[in-house]
């Protein structure tokens, strides 16, 4: 009985898509030059621990076309200042360099050719400092922790629990970083105006951050800067706060000089100055029950950040939140430790820390199913969480629907049939063997920083009857524009087409919180229906008067009887608040759930593999737009099916990035997409507790992905087996191909570890 | 002989440069010179294809007409001279109509951020002009060259399938 007009739950076309296919659609680098514009280049650390010594720029500055050179020098020790949370970053850094990638400074000049070869030219003398500190092992080896060690959640008695089990079992997980790679690299163009305003146009998820940094550095009033975001060509995190460092420095040449100022980084720039989702270590020791119920858990993590905090305390504290899970441990405890290293400064990506903690809790159940000699499917469902459990940190889960996306994808999967198969495959091929893995996850949403967790919006009607929208969210291919047109036009009962969203800004929408957490529909989903509500009500008294009208007579009578036409919205999501001190309050508004069983078949010989299929269950309540919320799974899954397989960042002892490019970092391509991929949503399931029943997504289909990572390490299980070799053997994540190769030993690869020693 | 200018055809205009810059590639000339901003910058090694274009010529020896999709990041834009590129804002807009080819993928939901877009829709553009009734296989290899970071590629091929001979349209 939905009308044809009314958008909500319909698989309504992304809103720029049509802009997109023919190259219309407008990405920052695309606005046009102005006639006076100058291009900026950045000059970066080449060390990564040392002290600068000398930065000369003087040879740079002679070539022809080249402006300025901007430096420390050019800022007051306070305008210098920057980094997201805690302002331990510098716009140029000075003294010390701590990083390779840092930016010590920036020529500005005619265009983009001049400026970076000038960059080249500036000299800058260091003498290096030791210790360099590249890996988690040895950060942790050398204790180099962030201040504010460890960080703790804890609940129940957990060494009086671990005492009583009946098995203990103890081991570790580690996971490397991955790459954000979002096609359109960190971009920004600055333009002055008169009276020190000036407007920042930039690529970027938290055009508010931008904002205030830039009206720091440049000591002028943030009601002086509009900083905004017409669309992003991707961000998955790696724009939430490392988009700022591009952008005050091109805001500080523009202001300074009075000329617009553009920068666009390069793939080899972006990828060896913006940071990586963080790498992980996990040690953890469980006790369990005869009969597998886990009892007692306690777990060490510790993320390598590099070299600034950025987000790394948040990161590691929603690793902890989901360090068991969907697993129900009755007495559990998770330090976190923050560690200090000579890389870039590790920072959001999709997921969040959420992955990395999930992943340590399923390598831990598996482990307790090797150990216990039992299945760990059986071991998973005895122990899942169920309705009004309670987790470590203290929150009762309500709705919980793991368990249903779980029994789902079993099914739809037909996992038990199928494990025969596999079973079977195996016994026949001796040098090809396959595996098949299922996964649950359990995404809690919410920003775990209370304050951020709140959104506006802005409404316009004009006297045509069509609505300019707007809102704090920005548009970076996750379709949230269309969503939030498609609950505005069923909340104010008008077709899709009726209204726009053109951008994202701060002088039209303050004061807004990233477009992260995957709570950009949930938050401004909201704030965007309490605008239409407003002018819903102001309507009301005309559309009573004449009901038989349609919406442009409404419109028009309010205008001539002098109604505003224009609302803002706001929302703050209700009840949360965690506290670390007393582990209560509430951390998450809601849990996003899911399951998926995926099929490998791996190439013992050469660590190839390739993924047969692939079943997703989400369960995202009743969804807003279920073709892009498809897409989001789908994206998600393949972007941790690169994170566990595929993405390797390499590094030099010496903190170089060697990761450059695509020819050096290999994410997923056409031909790695699963053979057979469905995905289904849950079904009558709607969520009492987010816009129009719906749930949020963008994060919680990636870790899924993890049910490819643990079919590769049973197809390699199967391959040791032929060997007599044990499955206890460390599998790191990424399982690349040399990883993989090598975990089958054999003879070949017995020759080849005798050569090397 | 340096008196010559470089010609070459842009979405079947003429262009004529007499100093052109050796170092330019075609993706700056077409981003710069002539402001066609569909064609984008993604990684510079032409291991992305955000800047794939379709560049036609003739074969002198054969006189038969080839059309190759090319990465513009990495073809000197004198490389070109005598051919005939074919960008994203040469096969369709919407002010005018959308070629199917643009039209598909994006009802097929394969555009998220879509700057991956442009390069993947001349990717496809350039397999049809070779070969009208690709096969699945031709399409899974025209694909080797272009990445995309948001949408899991599924949708993609999805669309593009109703191109193909399994699809039925042989």
């Amino acid at each position: 009985d939905q009308p044809a007009t009314d958008p909500i739950r319909r698989p309504q076309v992304h809103a720029s898509a049509y802009k997109q296919v023919t190259g219309e659609a407008i990405y920052c680098d695309d606005i046009p030059k102005f006639a006076n514009e100058l291009y900026l280049a950045f000059v970066y650390s080449t060390k990564a621990h040392a002290k600068i010594l000398s930065v000369d720029a003087s040879e740079a500055l002679k070539q022809e076309g080249v402006h300025r050179f901007f430096s420390a020098d050019d800022l007051t020790e306070e305008q210098n200042k920057a980094g997201p949370v805690f302002h331990d970053e510098f716009v140029f850094v000075k003294d010390v360099v701590t990083t390779q990638g840092q930016i010590i400074g920036a020529i500005v000049a005619d265009n983009q050719t001049i400026a970076q070869r000038a960059a080249c030219q500036v000299k800058v003398t260091y003498e290096e400092l030791q210790p360099v500190i590249v890996t988690l092992e040895d950060a942790i080896r050398l204790e180099s922790f962030y201040p504010g060690f460890p960080r703790i959640i804890a609940k129940g008695d957990v060494e009086k629990a671990l005492s009583e089990a009946d098995v203990i079992i103890e081991g570790d997980c580690r996971m490397g970083g991955q790459e954000h790679f979002y096609l359109e690299t960190q971009a920004c163009l600055a333009v002055p105006k008169d009276s020190d305003e000036i407007e920042v146009i930039s690529s970027t998820q938290h055009p508010t951050e931008i904002q205030h940094h830039v009206a720091q550095t440049l000591g002028i009033p943030a009601s002086k800067v509009v900083s905004r975001v017409k669309r992003l060509g991707g961000g998955f995190g790696g724009k939430e706060s490392r988009a700022a460092i591009v952008a005050i420095p091109v805001a500080l040449a523009a202001h300074r000089m009075g000329r617009p100022v553009r920068c666009m980084l390069d793939r080899d720039e972006d990828m060896a100055v913006s940071g990586t989702r963080h790498p992980f270590y996990f040690h953890y020791k469980v006790g369990v029950s005869k009969d597998g119920k886990l009892l007692a858990g306690d777990f060490r993590a510790y993320n390598n950040a590099g070299h600034s905090m950025d987000l790394s305390f948040a990161v590691l504290e929603r690793s902890m939140f989901h360090i068991q899970n969907a697993y129900r441990i009755p007495h559990l405890r998770v330090r976190g430790w923050v560690c200090r290293t000579n890389l870039p400064s590790n920072t959001a990506f999709r997921g969040f820390g959420g992955p990395q903690g999930m992943m340590a809790a399923e390598t831990m159940i598996r482990h307790v199913a090797r150990t216990l000699n039992r299945d760990y499917v059986e071991l998973i469902e005895l122990n899942m969480y169920r309705e009004g459990d309670t987790t470590h940190y203290n929150q009762q889960i309500e709705g919980c629907n793991v368990g249903k996306c779980w029994s789902e994808v079993l099914q739809s999967a037909d996992f038990a049939k199928r494990r025969e198969a596999v079973e079977k495959f195996n016994e026949e091929h001796r040098w090809r063997k396959r595996g098949i893995h299922v996964v649950p996850t359990m995404f809690g949403i919410a920003f775990t920083v209370l304050h951020l967790n709140q959104s506006g919006a802005l409404i316009h009607v004009y006297q045509d009857g069509t609505v300019l929208l707007t809102h704090g969210g920005t548009e970076m291919g996750q379709g949230l524009h269309t969503k939030m047109i498609q609950v505005a036009a069923t909340a104010l009962g008008i077709p899709f087409d009726r209204i726009h969203i053109s951008e994202t800004s701060t002088d039209k929408v303050p004061n807004t919180s990233a477009t992260a957490a995957s709570a950009g529909s949930d938050l401004n989903g909201t704030a965007v229906l309490n605008a239409c509500l407003t002018i819903r009500e102001r309507l009301e008294p005309i559309r009573k008067e004449f009901p038989d009208k349609d919406w442009n007579f409404w419109v028009s009578k309010a205008y001539f009887s002098r109604v505003s036409l224009s609302a803002t919205g706001f929302y703050a999501t209700p009840d949360l608040g965690y506290d670390f001190g007393t582990n209560s309050g509430k951390a998450f508004n809601y849990y996003t759930y899911g399951a998926a069983c995926s099929e490998v078949e791996i190439d013992c010989l050469t660590g190839d593999h390739q993924v047969i299929r692939t079943d997703v269950v989400m369960d995202l309540g009743s969804s807003i737009n279920p073709a892009i919320d498809i897409g989001q799974i789908e994206g998600g899954f393949m972007q941790g099916y690169g994170l566990f397989t595929l993405e390797e960042m390499v590094y030099s002892p010496q903190g170089q990035v060697f990761s450059r490019g695509p020819g050096m970092y290999k994410l997923p391509g056409f031909a790695d997409i699963p053979g057979e991929f469905n995905v289904s949503l849950l079904t009558g399931a709607p969520n009492p507790r987010a816009v129009y029943s719906s749930k949020a997504v963008g994060e919680p289909p990636l870790f899924l992905a993890s049910s490819i990572f643990f079919a590769i390490r049973d197809a390699i299980a199967a391959a040791r087996k032929e060997e007599k070799l044990s499955d206890d053997f460390t599998l790191v994540s990424p399982a690349t191909s040399s990883r993989i190769r090598t975990a089958c030993q054999d003879k070949f690869v017995e020759r080849f570890t005798k050569q090397q020693s | 002989n340096c008196n010559v200018p470089l010609v070459l055809f842009v979405n079947g205009k003429k262009v004529i440069d007499s100093s052109p810059d050796p170092e330019c590639t075609l993706l700056v000339y077409l981003r710069e010179k002539l402001r066609l901003c569909g064609t984008k910058l993604g990684c510079a090694e032409g291991g992305c294809g955000a800047c794939t274009v379709m560049v036609s010529k003739v074969d002198r020896k054969t006189g038969s007409l080839h059309h190759l999709a090319v990465n513009a990041c990495l073809t000197p834009v004198c490389a070109v001279h005598g051919m005939a590129v074919t960008t994203v804002e040469g096969i369709g807009s919407t002010r005018t109509r959308l070629h199917p080819v643009q039209e598909r993928i994006a009802k097929a939901h394969g555009s998220q951020c879509g700057f991956c877009t442009p390069g993947i829709v001349m990717s496809m553009y350039s397999l049809l002009r070779s070969s009208p009734v690709p096969s699945m296989k031709e399409l899974e290899v025209a694909f080797q060259g272009n990445l995309c970071r948001c949408t899991g590629y599924r949708p993609i091929l999805e669309g593009y399938k109703t191109f193909t001979k399994e699809f039925g349209c042989a």
